[in-house]
């Protein structure tokens, strides 16, 4: 359990002390500023319901990463297949506008297609032929926003704007401050309980299934997962397009649970967070959701002490934490193994 | 012939970040280190140019600290690689995470901008104007940075086939093992690979911001990526892999004079071009077949 927090509070102390290094060094008082910022964010409410609004995106492109990387393989295609699935959800929610809930689920259907598919074909190259999924979906990323910067400004855009017309309130997720009192005015949606859920569901699947099994057989051992009848084409295809069927959902997040309407650049990187946050969450989906929480409070921390100091600075610590979390990884790797001989005799 | 002289023109100008990151990663990659992070290595190269060419007001100073932010970069790779023995696709998506924040970061607390920085002046200097004034070679040339892409490509080239440290890069990417027993430093031999990766990041950056005269968030565009799928378009091959930086710049200067000359093809369309024409050719032909045996993996070997 203790290894379990080690990444996190790797993360919390490198976020710490780089930052107050910074903020020292622009001439503030980094306690004061970081106070604030704390209080801001964990200790109002507008600050904790800003934070899961904003884990949402990053629980589920964490799941993206998380799913993949336990076969082995690596997603880093998050960003293209996010914007693949936001767009799919606005062109659906807008054809079926006034349909209601059936529009939403259609349009969360067609997300997670989407972003499926795109996951789905760099796996296939993968299998097929070879070509190395790190490369692939980062080609897959510039041809996605290509892409779907064409279809949108050639077909789908209102006129005069660089965005898709407004979706009606009825097909976006409902918002859950009209349900709960607690969080009433609040962004949250129905998204959030989407990605909680599928975080769950997941867990269930890699650790209670037969394919979570086999999928976590071949990235342990690949070879030896085929020699025992794994069949490596539905691991590495499947895996892909689970993870990137999971990116189209965090665009459907942006468009129905907070935009409202597709448009270019929608995602503020959480494709390439969600590496960060599957590390810290060593593949785990359970550990995805606190993992995606903690990186949500320190975008929002950023944001609250925009006053004081530029918010690029949580750019550069999320770039930070990933090079501590990667740089300690296989320290981790070698004490939980440890504990498990240990344990095992 | 004056309109297809300007695409070539264009292509070798384009080409050339291409070509000098590329150059850098093919090193890298021959002694057995992947490399992801040239996008980092350029923008970083760019920032440090821009920076210190307008601090100074010398764009030669600039280079210098551009070489050395490259180098850095590269650094900070090799440490976590070859001595914390991270991943080295973890690593590097790292290292690009932080370029882009700090490039943003600086910026923002240096010039109180969100997009873009102070203008630079370029490269030309009076001999150069000397050289720009000859009738084809002028034109092609463009920057000095140009021509000192072009020379590279040979010289690394000789590095890697001709020289003992090319020897043994290629020994360490190989067959690290092997090496070793023949009594080469294993990590060594990487750190030194890695350094020169991030001298000509260094420079490619610094093109960059010298040609735009101007430092612009996120101005390495992906340019990094384009470069990694050159080297493996190139089969880790220098002058193969200047083939591949070639192509895809001629790709994208079409590209430009397609849209100036509105041929009705839409932009993002092209645009797509040079990403899918990699995953083509990586498809159609490039298996890792020819890749460096031990690329990726930790040394010493074992736990």
């Amino acid at each position: 359990m203790l290894l379990a927090l080690l990444p996190a509070a790797l993360a919390v102390t490198t976020v710490a002390v780089l930052g107050a290094i910074i903020i020292g060094a622009l001439g503030k008082d980094a306690l004061e500023v970081g106070g604030q910022a704390l209080h801001a964010t964990l200790l109002t409410g507008y600050g904790l319901s800003q934070v899961f609004f904003k884990s949402t995106p990053l629980i589920l492109c964490g799941l993206a990463v998380a799913v993949p990387l336990t076969a082995g393989l690596f997603n880093v295609g998050g960003e293209g297949q996010l914007a693949a699935g936001g767009l799919a959800a606005a062109l659906v929610a807008g054809w079926l506008a006034g349909a209601g809930a059936v529009a939403t689920t259609a349009a969360v259907m067609a997300a997670a297609l989407a972003g499926g598919a795109a996951g789905a074909g760099c796996g296939v190259l993968r299998h097929t032929r070879g070509v190395h999924e790190v490369i692939s979906t980062i080609m897959a990323n510039f041809i996605l926003a290509a892409g779907c910067g064409w279809l949108l400004h050639a077909f789908a855009a209102e006129p005069g704007t660089s965005h898709t017309p407004e979706l009606p309130a009825d097909v976006l997720f409902t918002r859950l401050g009209s349900v709960l009192d607690a969080v009433q005015g609040s962004l949250l949606s129905t998204s959030l309980p989407l990605a909680l859920v599928l975080a769950a569901l997941l867990q269930w699947v890699l650790w209670r299934t037969v394919w979570g099994f086999e999928l976590r057989a071949s990235g342990l051992a690949p070879r030896a997962a085929v020699h025992a009848g794994i069949r490596a084409a539905a691991m590495v295809v499947g895996s892909m397009a689970l993870g990137g069927a999971l990116a189209g959902l965090a665009g459907a997040h942006f468009v129905l649970g907070a935009r409202r309407f597709f448009e270019e650049g929608m995602s503020g990187g959480e494709g390439f967070l969600g590496i960060a946050v599957a590390l810290m969450a060593r593949s785990q989906p359970a550990a995805v959701v606190p993992a995606a929480l903690l990186f949500a409070a320190l975008s929002q921390a950023g944001l609250s002490m925009a006053s004081h100091v530029p918010r690029e600075l949580v750019l550069v610590l999320q770039g930070a934490v990933v090079l501590v979390l990667g740089g300690t990884g296989p320290l981790v790797d070698a004490l939980s193994r440890r504990r498990a001989e240990v344990r095992d005799g | 012939m004056g309109e297809l002289l300007a695409v070539l023109a264009g292509a070798l100008r384009i080409s050339t970040p291409y070509t000098l990151a590329a150059l850098g990663g093919a090193l890298s990659e021959r002694s057995g280190v992947v490399n992801i992070a040239l996008e980092a290595g350029l923008l970083m190269g760019a920032l440090a140019h821009a920076v210190v060419a307008h601090a100074s007001g010398s764009p030669w100073l600039g280079l210098l600290a551009a070489m050395a932010a490259g180098v850095a970069v590269m650094a900070l790779h090799a440490a976590l690689c070859l001595h914390a023995r991270a991943n080295h696709i973890i690593v590097a998506v790292g290292l690009n995470l932080l370029a882009v924040g700090t490039g943003r970061f600086a910026l923002k607390a240096l010039y109180n901008s969100a997009a873009n920085g102070p203008r630079v002046d370029g490269f030309e200097t009076t001999w150069w104007h000397a050289v720009q004034e000859l009738p084809v070679a002028g034109t092609v040339a463009g920057t000095p940075l140009v021509l000192v892409a072009i020379l590279l490509v040979p010289a690394v080239a000789f590095l890697v086939d001709r020289t003992v440290l090319g020897l043994r890069i290629r020994a360490v990417g190989q067959h690290p093992a092997a090496a070793e027993t023949q009594g080469v430093n294993v990590l060594r031999v990487r750190w030194a690979a890695l350094l020169l990766c991030g001298l000509l990041c260094g420079l490619g950056g610094a093109y960059l911001a010298a040609d735009q005269h101007q430092f612009t968030q996120g101005m390495s565009a992906g340019r990094g990526f384009i470069a990694v799928s050159a080297v493996v378009f190139g089969q880790w091959r220098p002058a193969r892999v200047w083939v591949g930086c070639l192509l895809f710049g001629l790709l994208e200067s079409l590209q430009i004079s397609l849209q100036s000359s509105s041929v009705g093809i839409p932009g993002q369309l092209v645009q797509m071009l040079p990403y899918a024409m990699t995953l083509v050719v990586l498809a159609l032909a490039a298996s890792r077949a020819n890749a460096p045996r031990a690329l990726g993996q930790p040394w010493p070997a074992g736990r």
